[in-house]
This record gives structure tokens, C-alpha cells and sequence, in this order.
């Protein structure tokens, strides 16, 4: 529905901020008892997203929307398998 | 679906290191996470064909949403309906004796947000529909974690939260 009331060039920019504020989120949950695997995926998996989520906001055509939630998908898949090899292989700094 | 299955196992064997038991990562019991992935599959499947049901009269107007059974005709309305619902009661039934009441609780709310939350009441009248109706994704994730522990403790639900933190960039890309 954004996209349709808001136009592609705002729903872009929310999808941007969102992304911006889900890296800090993910990566905090370490000060919550998470260990040094799983933060240093959530980083690294959040910069990823982030990066093709600002190209999205650079040039908001459908065809980049496509590719920018083809790529959140995976980084969900990626983060949540690493919170359960975090259990396994369990260090902290 | 198969992420929400996989935010849901992944959540089980994460939550196995803060299990009160003695705690050895990923000892689960096989058959409970078989019926996991059953009850996430059915609930996921059974709410869905709900949202179906609902969207019949717009589903035909998008084209992503125009391939689906009923606006295609391959499926009557009403045949979706009482799929929907007796897959949607299977999956808490079958929580409720093979798993736990916390993760049962967690599959019948995630159940509840995307039906009666995002689908019934957010979808068509407000543009964070997708933002509040997230929640539906955390509960198979807090489902998950409820299934090992019993309960729901801070970590738990933090974990489960990156999905709905998760949905807004994911669902407006579409």
C-alpha cells in the first residue's frame, strides 16, 4: 500500500531508514547475552542489505525493488541460522 | 513460509543454550521439531488462505496477487475459507499436544496478527499494515524459542523482534 499512496521515491527512503535502524537493532542484541558470531552476521549481513537498499533509494524503479526484497529474504535466512551456530560455537569478547 | 520455518527451528536450537536443563546446545528432541515445522508449515499455510479468502474481490486487480487460486478460478471461495480454518485450528491443536502452551499461545498469535490484525483490519485501511502486522512474522520465532524453553524471557522475544523489525523493508520492496 505505500508504495501506491506514497509514491516509490518515499516508500524507497522509509525502506532505506528502516534498513538504517535494523542494523543497530540486530547488532545491540549482543549486550542482551549474544555472542561474537551472530553480531559480527548481523553486521556484516545488515551493511550488505543496506548498501542495496540506498541503490534502491538512488534509482527507485520496480525493477531495483525486485532485486533490493530478493535480497532481504536471504539476510533473514542468514541472520536467524546464525543465531542458532551462535549456540554452538558461543564466544564473546 | 520456509522462512518463518526457519526463523522458528533456528529460534529452537538457538534457545537450547539458555534452557534452565543442563544446557548443550542444539540437544533437541527430534520429534518435537518435526512437529514444529508441521505446526509453523500449517499455520502459515492455513492464515494464508484465509488473507486469500478475504482478498478475493482484489486479489484479480494486482498482477502478483492475480495468479492465486481463487482469482484464477481454480479454487472456489468458500472451499479456501474452511481450508483455511481447519488447517489454522490443526496447527494449534497439534501445538497444543505435542509441543507447549507458551508455543502454542505464540502460533495462535501469530495466527490472530495476520488474519484479524494485518488482514481484516490493518491491510486496507492504514500504510504501516505491514510495519504492525510484522508481529505475525516474530511469533513464529518466539514460537520456536517457547518450544525449547517453555516460555518467553527477554532474549527470546528481542530475537523474535528482528523479524518484524525485518518486515517493513522487506514487504514495501513489493
Amino acid at each position: 500500500m505505500l508504495p501506491v499512496v506514497h509514491g516509490n521515491q518515499t516508500t524507497s527512503k522509509y525502506i532505506f531508514i528502516s534498513t538504517i535502524i535494523l542494523i543497530p537493532y540486530s547488532a545491540s542484541l549482543y549486550f542482551f547475552g549474544m555472542g561474537i558470531l551472530y553480531t559480527t552476521v548481523a553486521l556484516i549481513a545488515g551493511s550488505l542489505m543496506a548498501i542495496y537498499h540506498y541503490k534502491l533509494m538512488k534509482n527507485p524503479t520496480p525493477q531495483m525493488a525486485w532485486k533490493a526484497y530478493k535480497v532481504t529474504a536471504p539476510y533473514l535466512v542468514i541472520i536467524f541460522i546464525s543465531i542458532a551456530l551462535d549456540a554452538l560455537f558461543y564466544t564473546r569478547l | 513460509m520456509v522462512v518463518l520455518v526457519i526463523t522458528a527451528v533456528t529460534s529452537m536450537l538457538a534457545a537450547t543454550r539458555f534452557d534452565n536443563s543442563p544446557s548443550i546446545p542444539w540437544d533437541i528432541s527430534g520429534w518435537k521439531l518435526l512437529f514444529l515445522i508441521i505446526c509453523g508449515s500449517l499455520s502459515s499455510m492455513g492464515s494464508s488462505a484465509i488473507n486469500m479468502y478475504y482478498d478475493k474481490s482484489i486479489d484479480h486487480l494486482m498482477a502478483r496477487t492475480s495468479k492465486r487460486p481463487i482469482p484464477t478460478g481454480r479454487l472456489r471461495p468458500n472451499k479456501v475459507l474452511i481450508y483455511g480454518l481447519i488447517i489454522s485450528v490443526l496447527s494449534v491443536t497439534i501445538a497444543w499436544f505435542t509441543l507447549n502452551p507458551m508455543a502454542t499461545f505464540m502460533i495462535a498469535l501469530g495466527i490472530f496478527f495476520y488474519v484479524v490484525i494485518y488482514t481484516l483490519i490493518l491491510k486496507r485501511r492504514s500504510v504501516w499494515n505491514v510495519v504492525i502486522g510484522g508481529f505475525a512474522g516474530s511469533a513464529a520465532s518466539m514460537a520456536g524459542w517457547a518450544a525449547t524453553t517453555g516460555s518467553m524471557d527477554l532474549l527470546g522475544f528481542l530475537i523474535g523482534w528482528i523479524v518484524f523489525m525485518w518486515s517493513p523493508p522487506h514487504f514495501w520492496c513489493l
